[in-house]
């Protein structure tokens, strides 16, 4: 039963149809095969799969994210984290990595993030004397590390699916992500230091500086409010989103006036739309991996592992081999609802805490976005920035190694990711 | 010489009829789906404005909301149940893309055909399933609601039903050698 799953499945997928439909069809014909499971599951699966209050929190992130792109938002941001590091080597590569890191904040859709973000520094990091393939390695490396940066809809589906609390893993993600955002900062200074790079901007002065931060302010609050609710106790992530919505809107509408009603709607639209798609897979998904597991596939991946290798960072390695891989193929959040519910017990099994296995495979999952030739996020830039993914995928080659390093590194030190849920006691 | 106009049936005259039999479909098709984005946007609007509530009700008034949870719930289930045939009809449902026809360009037609004859398959099956569990669970209610069970699986009924439809646009599209509908 699992190899007719698992094979229609690989066969529908390079056939391009929708992972969503792959999975029902692949599920209705492993009943068909098996005969002892009711077909009704497939229906009674995507209804239950999607019945989860912390699912409410994927829209609610999507819309204030695009609430606040699309009210100008962005340009501000891009120019706080000119005026902070912008004099620094490699000026504007610095800049796209911090902005990245504002942006992340405030938005929990990396995609948008990273359609923001390419079309708004594309052109300037061409004026800086950037070479486009460069130019878009340092902006798919930043939107890859940018997963990390809390809130993010990976981890809400993440948290739901393996039992892990949200709260936690959106504190967890912090330090792993500036870690990683720092690699990339020295990278690019190192690059602007050997003259592959264009070197730093004017620096700014405290009055720029105190100018631009008063005009990113109000959206900078948006991740006090989101976290300080959270941690507060005041509300969950599903309720922290529904606020950041109401932030976003009231800013948008009433502060900066850059958005109108008409736009609004076709932001609420679009913002259903990409609900819809991942719902379905949510909910195919969920049908999918209950054959899966009823017919053992996690004991029998946990016994193949035991018999290679009992080490855990040998495990954590080779399952986040997966997570780049089939996160590269299959966008992102679907390779997780394969490969987490298999995975998850056999991270148990051999003393791996949840929370440091979760979210290493989110990382991972934004390495696997950002991979060439098939990677989501660099296709999303590419096609954006009208780069050709030629030029690109050379370019990004010393990216991924410092991307892949600090991976390692995450996996080797838990610390990193679980000091700060810790200290906070989540 | 150019050739005379076709008089009556014949070829000519059903090669005529397409493209007004494609204008119909796309029509109406559009009209489904404006009315569908009007109201999975409403949805949307209406949990985000009930979860709101319920944080003002819990917080700020010390009233217990006990039907927020479970209609926020059935809210985003809808969203996403008229959410996906959007999503089909627009095509940004993830996948892989057509990997067969980049490396063979002539098997172009028949795997889009595929696709769509996969996409109908499956959700006519779902949409069958849906009715047989909207039948079995008509009974059971929420607890907090004055609703049955059988409204969730009225929803993915309602989705595979449209899927069908789009899906059987995009059939129609491949078949009748049309270009495929610009993606929004």
């Amino acid at each position: 039963m699992i190899a007719v799953l698992c094979l229609a499945f690989a066969v529908l997928l390079c056939l391009s149809v929708p992972i969503a439909f792959a999975m029902l069809t692949a599920t209705a014909l492993a009943m068909a095969v098996g005969g002892s499971l009711p077909y009704a599951l497939i229906a009674q699966r995507v209804g239950a799969g999607v019945e989860n209050f912390t699912y409410l929190a994927i829209p609610l992130f999507i819309l204030a994210g695009v609430i606040m792109e699309h009210s100008g938002i962005s340009t501000r941001l891009v120019a706080l984290a000119r005026a902070l590091v912008g004099h620094i080597r490699g000026g504007m590569g610095q800049v796209v990595i911090v902005s990245e890191i504002f942006f992340s904040g405030i938005s929990g859709a990396s995609l948008s993030d990273a359609s923001a973000i390419g079309s708004l520094m594309y052109p300037t990091l061409k004026q800086s004397g950037y070479e486009p393939g460069r130019a878009v390695a340092i902006i798919a490396a930043a939107c890859a590390m940018g997963i990390l940066i809390p809130p993010c809809l990976t981890m809400v589906v993440l948290g739901a699916l393996a039992g892990v609390s949200v709260a936690a893993l959106f504190v967890a993600g912090f330090l792993p992500g500036l870690l990683m955002a720092l690699a990339l900062m020295v990278f690019v200074y190192v690059q602007a230091r050997r003259g592959v790079l264009p070197g730093g901007l004017e620096k700014a002065s405290w009055r720029e500086t105190w100018q631009a931060f008063k005009g990113s302010i109000l959206a900078l609050m948006l991740p006090v409010i989101i976290f300080g609710g959270i941690l507060g106790g005041v509300f969950s992530p599903t309720e922290a989103a529904a606020v950041a919505v109401l932030y976003a809107l009231v800013i948008a509408l009433f502060v900066y006036r850059e958005l109108t009603w008409k736009s609004l709607y076709k932001l609420f639209v679009d913002t259903a739309v990409i609900t819809g798609a991942i719902g379905l897979i949510l909910g195919a998904a969920t049908g999918f991996t209950s054959i899966l597991a009823l017919e053992g596939a996690p004991t029998a991946v946990g016994n193949l592992v035991s018999s290679v290798s009992t080490n855990p960072i040998v495990f954590m390695i080779a399952a986040n081999l997966i997570f780049i891989f089939f996160g590269a193929i299959l966008d992102g959040i679907p390779a997780l609802l394969l490969f987490i519910p298999i995975l998850m017990p056999v991270a148990s099994s051999l003393g791996i805490d949840p929370l440091h296995f979760t979210l290493v495979s989110v990382a991972s999952l934004g390495v696997g976005l950002v991979i060439p030739p098939i990677g989501i996020m660099l296709l999303v830039i590419c096609s954006i920035t009208q780069t050709p993914l030629a030029v690109v995928a050379r370019a990004m080659l010393p990216y991924l190694v410092i991307l892949g390093a600090c991976l390692l590194f995450i996996i080797a030190v838990p610390t990193v990711v679980l000091v700060l849920p810790r200290a906070v006691g989540l | 010489m150019p050739r005379p106009p076709p008089i009556g049936g014949g070829r000519g005259a059903r090669a005529a009829s397409r493209p007004r039999r494609n204008r119909v479909m796309r029509t109406l098709n559009a009209m489904l789906e404006h009315a569908i984005a009007a109201v999975a946007a409403a949805l949307l609007a209406g949990f985000t404005v009930i979860i709101l509530i319920d944080v003002v009700c819990r917080y700020l008034l010390h009233i217990a909301v006990p039907w927020a949870a479970e209609l926020t719930v059935l809210l985003f289930q809808w969203t996403i149940f008229l959410g996906s045939p959007l999503a089909l009809r627009r095509g940004v449902h993830f996948g892989l893309g057509l990997v067969v026809p980049k490396y063979w360009p002539r098997s172009d037609r028949w795997v889009r055909g595929f696709v769509g004859a996969v996409v109908v398959g499956a959700s006519g099956l779902l949409f069958v399933l849906a009715i047989e569990m909207s039948q079995r669970t008509w009974h059971s209610a929420y607890p907090t609601l004055p609703l049955s069970h059988g409204v969730v699986n009225i929803g993915i009924a309602i989705a595979a039903f449209l899927m069908i439809l789009f899906g059987l646009e995009q059939l129609y599209r491949v078949f009748e050698r049309l270009p495929e509908e610009p993606k929004k």
